[in-house]
């Protein structure tokens, strides 16, 4: 287990130093520089635009800053937000934990639910109720039909409904403004829970429906392999047979795909965030593309990029605790 | 206790039909075995042996239908032919007083389950304390010939033969009554098939189990059975002596399975 951990750290942290680089080169091709955009007006003198420039290194060959730049990002130095005038890790200080809370809580109820889920549709069979084998079809069907809907158009319409019409939930944001400040601890608790339901709800269906589909499949599949009708014939109860036999063949391709989810989540939060306003990193990541902070962009693309190998790290971990025989391998 | 003179197994009017295709796989069949009686159950393919054989312990296809006049009656206990009814009372009797291995052991072990969990499963299932299901597994894995070694391995690290001898422990840790094996050796290389034989019958002489032998290798009945039941088209067409059957068997289907036996025909 400890080699097969060394293994996929190395790998992660190759994945990170490539998605590194891709990002600064692409950020640098890109038209226009921090100095030419909306930062400085028109009247600025050409020599303090040649200071500002020499000041934040944009004029050494991009050759030397690439090499400054991974210098100081592994000594865990970002650089100051070109447009905000503050450091780099400070403003991703403040909005990371706030995209991982969201993000971490839609991701695991929408993994953990589509898994049960998943595997309760695909255990039915013709044996089944009748009952049950209609409430699993018209959950496949819904599951469908959100898997084929855009991720914005079920974020508006999971706002519409439940906070704009039926006013269960806040319309946007991570705190009830301007009375957030005057609550007591547990209060403010609530208040952020109160905040994050909708929007980490809306993520955990739109996760939970793909995760579903795949499940149940996957669960079909293994309930029509031969060792199972081996488990019956042995004794072993329907309940055992469906989790400690079926389930735990059925899991590993489900967990192999959430790792796979991972990256198109990073971009499928910035849908998010933007739609209930949530004070987070895909927020912020737009804004500094659009406004060619390098240094902020980057540093946004790092901290992502980690989230994104650690979970895919997680998955190949929880796949190995689900089949030994990743980690052992051919004898 | 129940009378030793009863039958372990009686079967009467056992009719298994796939409503979907309209087939009827097992047709009226009726057959008894005794306690410690070695019977084997032979036939073409599709002749319904391996039908029978699931529908005695209550695992028939999802797509099968057991007619309601079938009864199958186990050490003088009435079984429901129909697991739905009463899921509890074959699951039960599955894997404690009825064992069955099947054919393609390798794909009929748990590949992410260690062979020597899979073994003390059997126990574990039928209320025996996970310590001593796994000392008892280490002992039968010893006694099927398997390394100690082996226990901690998974089925793909395993020959087929070695399979089969894990199949062959878990089916017998908690001593069954009955052992049906559903063509054991068909998909192993010969030396692998008399091995696995050899173990299979010496443990059911040791544990006095009886032993319904599904398979159509007439070789294996020969060296195996006393009894033979000839199936064809779902039907019993012959119920003999191993002897009477080879010297003179009374159905044409019989006889063709006997002729169908390669012959070494040495100085002709």
């Amino acid at each position: 287990m400890f080699r097969f951990l060394l293994g996929r750290l190395a790998q992660s942290a190759l994945v990170l130093g490539l998605a590194v680089s891709v990002v600064f080169a692409l950020l640098r091709a890109a038209p226009g520089d921090p100095l030419s955009g909306s930062t400085l007006d028109a009247t600025t003198a050409p020599a303090t635009r040649e200071l500002l420039r020499r000041q934040y290194a944009l004029d050494r060959p991009l050759l030397e800053q690439y090499a400054h730049f991974v210098g100081s990002a592994l000594r865990g130095e970002l650089g100051m937000s070109l447009s905000r005038g503050r450091p780099v890790a400070q403003v991703l200080r403040d909005v990371v934990p706030n995209t991982v809370l969201l993000m971490g809580t839609g991701l695991f109820l929408g993994i953990l639910g589509g898994i049960a889920l998943g595997a309760w549709q695909g255990s039915r069979d013709t044996r089944s109720s009748a009952t049950s084998a209609r409430v699993a079809r018209m959950s496949e069907r819904i599951g469908l039909a959100i898997i084929a809907t855009p991720e914005y158009i079920v974020a508006t319409a999971m706002l519409t409904l439940f906070a704009a019409t039926w006013r269960l939930f806040p319309i946007g944001g991570m705190v009830s403004l301007g009375v957030h400040d005057s609550l007591g601890p547990v209060a403010q608790a609530g208040d952020v829970l109160w905040h994050l339901t909708l929007p980490a709800l809306t993520l955990a269906l739109i996760v939970g429906a793909g995760v579903a589909r795949y499940q149940r499949t996957e669960m079909r599949l293994v309930l029509a392999r031969p060792f199972i009708r081996t488990a019956r014939a042995k004794g072993v109860p329907e309940a055992r047979v469906l989790v400690h036999h079926a389930l735990r063949n059925a899991l590993g391709p489900v967990i192999t795909l959430c790792g796979l989810l991972l990256p198109s989540l990073v971009g499928g939060a910035v849908f998010i965030e933007a739609i209930f306003a949530w004070p987070g990193m895909g927020r912020t990541m737009v804004e500094a593309v659009t406004g060619r902070d390098y240094p902020l962009a980057i540093g946004a693309v790092i901290v992502s990029s980690v989230l994104v190998a650690l979970g895919g790290l997680l998955a190949d971990v929880a796949a190995a605790v689900a089949d030994p025989r990743l980690v052992r391998g051919r004898r | 206790m129940m009378s030793t003179s009863r039958p372990l197994l009686e079967v009467h009017n056992l009719t298994v039909r796939f409503p979907l295709h309209e087939v009827v796989a097992v047709d009226r069949l009726s057959f008894q075995i005794a306690r410690g009686e070695r019977v084997a159950l032979v036939g073409g393919s599709g002749s319904g042996k391996s039908a029978t054989a699931l529908a005695l312990i209550g695992l028939s296809d999802a797509a099968a239908v057991v007619e309601a006049s079938s009864r199958i009656v186990f050490d003088g206990h009435e079984l429901p032919a129909l697991d739905a009814e009463s899921p509890d009372t074959l699951r039960t009797l599955r894997g404690n007083r009825i064992a069955m291995i099947f054919q393609d052991p390798a794909a009929a072990l748990n590949p992410s389950m260690s062979v020597r969990d899979q073994i003390a499963e059997t126990a574990l299932v039928h209320g025996v304390s996970p310590a001593v299901a796994l000392r008892d597994a280490d002992v039968m894995l010893a006694r099927v010939g398997l390394h100690s070694a082996l226990g901690h391995a998974y089925p793909h690290e395993l020959s087929g033969g070695q399979c089969q001898r894990a199949m062959i422990a878990m089916a017998l840790l908690l001593r069954p009554a009955l052992i049906i094996a559903d063509e054991p050796t068909s998909s192993l290389d010969v030396i692998a098939q008399a091995q696995v034989l050899t173990v299979l019958r010496d443990l059911q002489r040791e544990t006095g189990a009886a032993l319904l032998l599904i398979t159509h290798d007439l070789g294996v009945v020969a060296t195996t059975c006393t009894r033979v039941l000839v199936m064809h088209a779902g039907q019993l067409v012959e119920d003999a002596p191993v002897e009477r059957l080879f010297r003179a068997p009374a159905h044409p289907v019989s006889a063709a399975l006997l002729r169908a036996v390669p012959r070494l025909a040495v100085g002709r």
